[in-house]
């Protein structure tokens, strides 16, 4: 039986009419699954879904959309849910449905050929990366790990940890998109024919730049049932091998294509220096400067690991003294890229006066970062101490981590306690061979507890504030408050006001996400 | 430098000491959903790439570990109550196989006990009258019974009849064989039973069994929550053994062997049975002399697997995954092709947790997906040490007509020797 008032119970009834009793609910107990996640601060989470559905194709997605503009009901939409900032319930919105796609798990085409595979929104990067591999293609993971949403990732940042080479944002190639009134857009090269997934690029102005972004639209301009991928030269074996039992299983790709190297630098500018001519030699499969922490809790399999390791003398000196940058040599070509790569990497690092670690340290990095940058990463690691919270999170020019880090480790300070102290924390990671860089500190506080919760949102106040002072991009954030940012940012908000208003009329794709359409009233 | 000053993360026990603490676990889900899948670095195949049955059967985010956070945090904090009338609580938390899977995948990077929390909330929840209707019938079998199987108690010593072995309500013997509830009344796998008894003999083994005067393990009793049922068992059948001068139990079932192993008192010696022939084999004391021109794959039971680990962080989680596996190996003739989900990430058949009782269809669903995954592999017969597991797989194989055989491992044993 539906519960709640006559809308709900009418909203409730047209749903299971559109996709069958089975993939519908509206029960307390299944909702209360879909409303917290790692990052998110308390108060972010207080908003309940009314109705969490299961659609099985985008013929389904697109009738739910024809019945919220009927009843004007709010619509939202996750990939693999990892990421609930950003498509919670508002609390200040009724009868708010949100799509789960788990049903729409499909790889409908993996072109080896041609290099890319057509995906649906429930796809992993992990299923993909199985099928690929076997076809000497790849698709990169990004920190939040395989079992994420490849199509989401893609629509959201796509940032992979291999985006130094393999770039940021210009991987999606065709995409099909059901709009918020229920119609299909279908763009790049699909243009020509529905069937014509290979590139991005259309006829015409690009639609992508409306779809994606450094967050994207976050399901506030539709939703996207089918994406095509790029996919890359995959220079390992078919599938991952293996010994052992987790966790303390074992991964090693062969040495011969793959090696990695954390070289320590004296100071963050000789890290920035030593990657900006990374770029200019256009080497390496990644290049990511980590804080200690994130080395530590990745390679330690358990809390009492992680602590022997984290108060032995090297560690201790990396907190106070060290900045460690991770880079990953692939010989994607041959053997022989490699180990010209690897020639071209000791000189640099000599150049900056960066020092190798030992042997044993070395080892543990290498044998953790060369199967976990291709099949795991990081997210699910570094929350195992407690409840993390981002600072920092500013995207720009790689020389503009020098101020940017410096001012995210002195606001990140303001809040220490409650958060740990923990070191020079900061991590960038830079794309493109050395062009955009995203810099971030997580730092760790306790689980939940109404101090930890304040902190993450007055940290994320101060975030877009310095954002908007000194001009740069504050990513994860700004999605929530463009109305704040915007007037200082060109008055990109009206834009995207004008943009939704024209996609979404009745404002309901995931209203407050990217643009509040309430906040602007009047303005657009 | 001295490794005690804390200027980077100042000792706090949250943060240094794992200890078992519900709302901590609860807590730390980061919804990453490893929960949902198999270990990542070993997908090899998208179809069969997940490791929650119940997840991959509902769809909906409750019915996995993760999901199965956030409610009982909500219950926890007052936010949720477990009223049937009112929200769908206890089906979401009861449609749980409690096969671990998920357990196995939080620990590859947390330390944390995700299914020893859902078995103790479990047992709060009947403790505090919080029960499921659908499981009453299978409690009034143990009440009345002492089985899990809704039979007669007087019967339960049928598979034993005609077989020449120590009655230990009368004589006294070194080693107990315990049947278990589904081998007892399963007249399709008698003979799994028969033929561990005769083999322990010819090895000069001093066996004796209970007959009808065996009772069930308390393994279901324990995982749906019904702790005291369980309590009842375990008291019974150590003061029995006791009685009969027994030092050593062997079982040819996983469920009676976690309860043996991991849950009983330390008082006995406990092997499931392939631990016991592999050792023999080993050891030189068993010999094939026949050919068996087979391929197959092998299953592994979750509570002769993942289950049946004692958690230390950060530590391999342990099973009897390669006895089985070295038993089919030196059987010459078999040729041994795994499924794309083994040992810690094993899929599960859908028979424990008390599913197979209170929700069929996700039972013979779950078993269903594993047969097609069985299938895949171009094994003739799928192999395992389970009864549970064999019953529940020979139901899918005949309801789709799967071309496939399921045995057990002691008829592969027995018939090469």
């Amino acid at each position: 039986m539906p519960r709640g008032d006559k809308k709900h119970q009418l909203i409730f009834d047209e749903l299971v009419n559109i996709l069958g009793e089975r993939y519908v609910e509206d029960d307390p107990a299944v909702i209360e699954a879909y409303y917290r996640d790692a990052i998110s601060p308390a108060g972010l989470c207080e908003g309940r879904h009314e109705f969490i559905v299961l659609p099985g194709c985008t013929e389904d997605v697109q009738a739910i959309f024809r019945l919220a503009n009927r009843y004007e009901f709010p619509v939202s939409v996750t990939g693999t849910g990892l990421f609930q900032l950003s498509c919670n319930a508002h609390k200040e919105y009724q009868y708010w449905c949100f799509i789960d796609p788990k049903r729409m798990d499909k790889i409908e085409k993996l072109d080896d050929d041609n290099m890319y595979a057509v995906i649906g929104p429930y796809v992993t990067i992990g299923q993909l990366q199985s099928v690929a591999m076997k076809k000497g293609l790849f698709h990169g993971v990004p920190g939040a790990s395989c079992q994420a949403s490849a199509l989401a990732g893609n629509v959201f940042q796509n940032i992979h940890w291999t985006s130094w080479r393999t770039g940021v944002g210009r991987n999606l190639l065709g995409v099909e998109w059901v709009l918020p009134s229920g119609e299909v857009f279908r763009t790049g090269s699909l243009a020509m024919d529905n069937n014509n997934w290979f590139w991005g690029e259309g006829p015409g102005p690009d639609a992508r730049g409306i779809l994606r972004g450094h967050t994207g639209h976050l399901g506030s301009l539709g939703v996207v049932t089918k994406i095509a991928v790029k996919l890359h030269t995959w220079p390992g074996p078919a599938v991952i091998p293996t010994k052992g039992v987790q966790p303390e299983k074992k991964a090693l790709l062969p040495q011969e294509t793959f090696r990695t190297f954390a070289p320590t630098f004296p100071s963050i500018e000789a890290s920035v220096d030593f990657i900006a001519e990374m770029g200019k030699e256009e080497i390496a499969g990644y290049v990511m400067k980590f804080g200690p922490w994130d080395f530590v809790c990745w390679f330690t399999s358990s809390f009492e690991e992680f602590w022997n390791e984290w108060d032995n003398e090297y560690w201790t000196n990396q907190k106070a003294n060290g900045h460690m940058v991770a880079v990953g040599l692939w010989g994607v070509a041959s053997e022989e890229q490699l180990k010209y790569e690897e020639k071209v990497l000791m000189h640099l690092i000599k150049k900056y006066g960066g020092v190798l670690p030992p042997a044993d340290i070395a080892k543990r990095i290498e044998d953790h970062f060369n199967v976990s940058t291709v099949r795991d990463t990081h997210r699910h690691r570094f929350t195992r101490l407690g409840k993390v919270h981002l600072s920092g999170n500013n995207t720009d020019s790689l020389y503009d981590v020098i101020r940017s880090g410096a001012e995210d480790r002195i606001l990140k300070d303001e809040f220490t306690p409650p958060l740990h102290p923990m070191g020079p924390q900061l991590k960038f990671w830079s794309y493109d061979f050395g062009r955009t860089t995203w810099t971030e500190i997580d730092s760790i506080a306790e689980r939940y507890t109404e101090e930890s919760d304040r902190v993450g949102g007055e940290m994320m106040q101060r975030e877009v504030g310095h954002g908007i002072q000194h001009g740069s991009v504050n990513s994860l954030y700004t999605c929530l408050v463009t109305h704040v940012y915007g007037p200082h940012f060109c008055n990109v908000h009206q834009l995207f006001g004008k943009i939704k208003h024209t996609l979404d009329p009745k404002n309901i794709a995931n209203p407050t996400r990217i643009v509040d359409m309430r906040a602007l009233e009047g303005q657009v | 430098m001295e490794k005690t000053e804390r200027k980077y993360f100042p000792r706090a026990d949250f943060l240094h000491k794992y200890y078992y603490d519900i709302e901590s676990i609860l807590k730390n889900c980061s919804r990453c959903s490893n929960c949902k899948w198999i270990d990542q670095w070993e997908i090899k195949e998208p179809r069969f790439s997940k490791v929650c049955p119940s997840v991959a059967y509902s769809y909906f985010d409750a019915y996995s570990s993760q999901g199965r956070h956030d409610i009982i945090l909500a219950w926890l904090e007052g936010r949720m109550s477990p009223d049937m009338s009112e929200n769908k609580m206890l089906e979401v938390l009861y449609t749980c196989d409690t096969c671990g899977g998920c357990d196995a995948s939080c620990k590859r990077s947390r330390d944390t006990e995700v299914i020893r929390m859902f078995l103790d909330v479990r047992a709060k929840l009947v403790e505090a009258g919080d029960v499921l209707p659908e499981h009453m019938p299978l409690l009034e079998s143990l009440r009345n019974e002492d089985n899990t199987m809704f039979a007669l108690k007087k019967d339960r010593g049928n598979w034993a009849s005609g077989l020449k072995v120590k009655d230990l309500t009368e004589e006294k013997a070194a080693v107990v064989f315990h049947a278990g509830c589904h081998i007892s009344f399963n007249e399709e796998l008698w003979d799994v039973g028969q033929k561990a008894v005769k083999l322990l003999q010819k090895l000069g083994v001093d066996v004796g069994i209970f007959g009808k005067n065996e009772t069930c393990c308390g393994t279901k009793a324990w995982d749906m929550g019904y702790r005291g049922e369980y309590k009842k068992y375990q008291e019974n059948n150590a003061d029995a053994w006791s009685n009969a001068g027994v030092k050593t139990v062997i079982t040819a079932c996983s469920d009676c062997y976690y309860a043996f192993k991991r849950l009983y008192p330390e008082q006995f010696e406990v092997y499931h049975i392939v631990e016991y022939i592999d050792k023999l084999i080993k050891e030189g004391k068993i010999q094939f002399t026949k050919t068996i021109p087979m391929t197959v794959t092998y299953h592994d039971p979750c509570h002769l697997g993942r289950r049946s680990n004692v958690y230390e962080p950060g530590k391999a989680i342990m099973g009897v995954y390669d006895p089985p596996r070295d038993i089919l190996k030196s059987i010459p003739g078999i040729k041994l092709i795994e499924m794309y989900r083994i040992k810690e990430y094993a899929w599960c058949c859908g028979a424990g947790g008390g599913l197979r009782e209170a929700y069929p269809e996700r039972s013979a669903w779950t078993a269903g997906e594993r047969i097609t995954e069985a299938v895949s592999t171009g094994a003739e017969a799928i192999v395992s040490a389970c009864p549970w597991c064999e019953n529940n797989f020979n139901e899918a194989v005949r309801a789709n007509g799967a071309p496939i055989k399921v045995l057990d491992i002691l008829q592969l044993v027995d018939q090469a020797l």
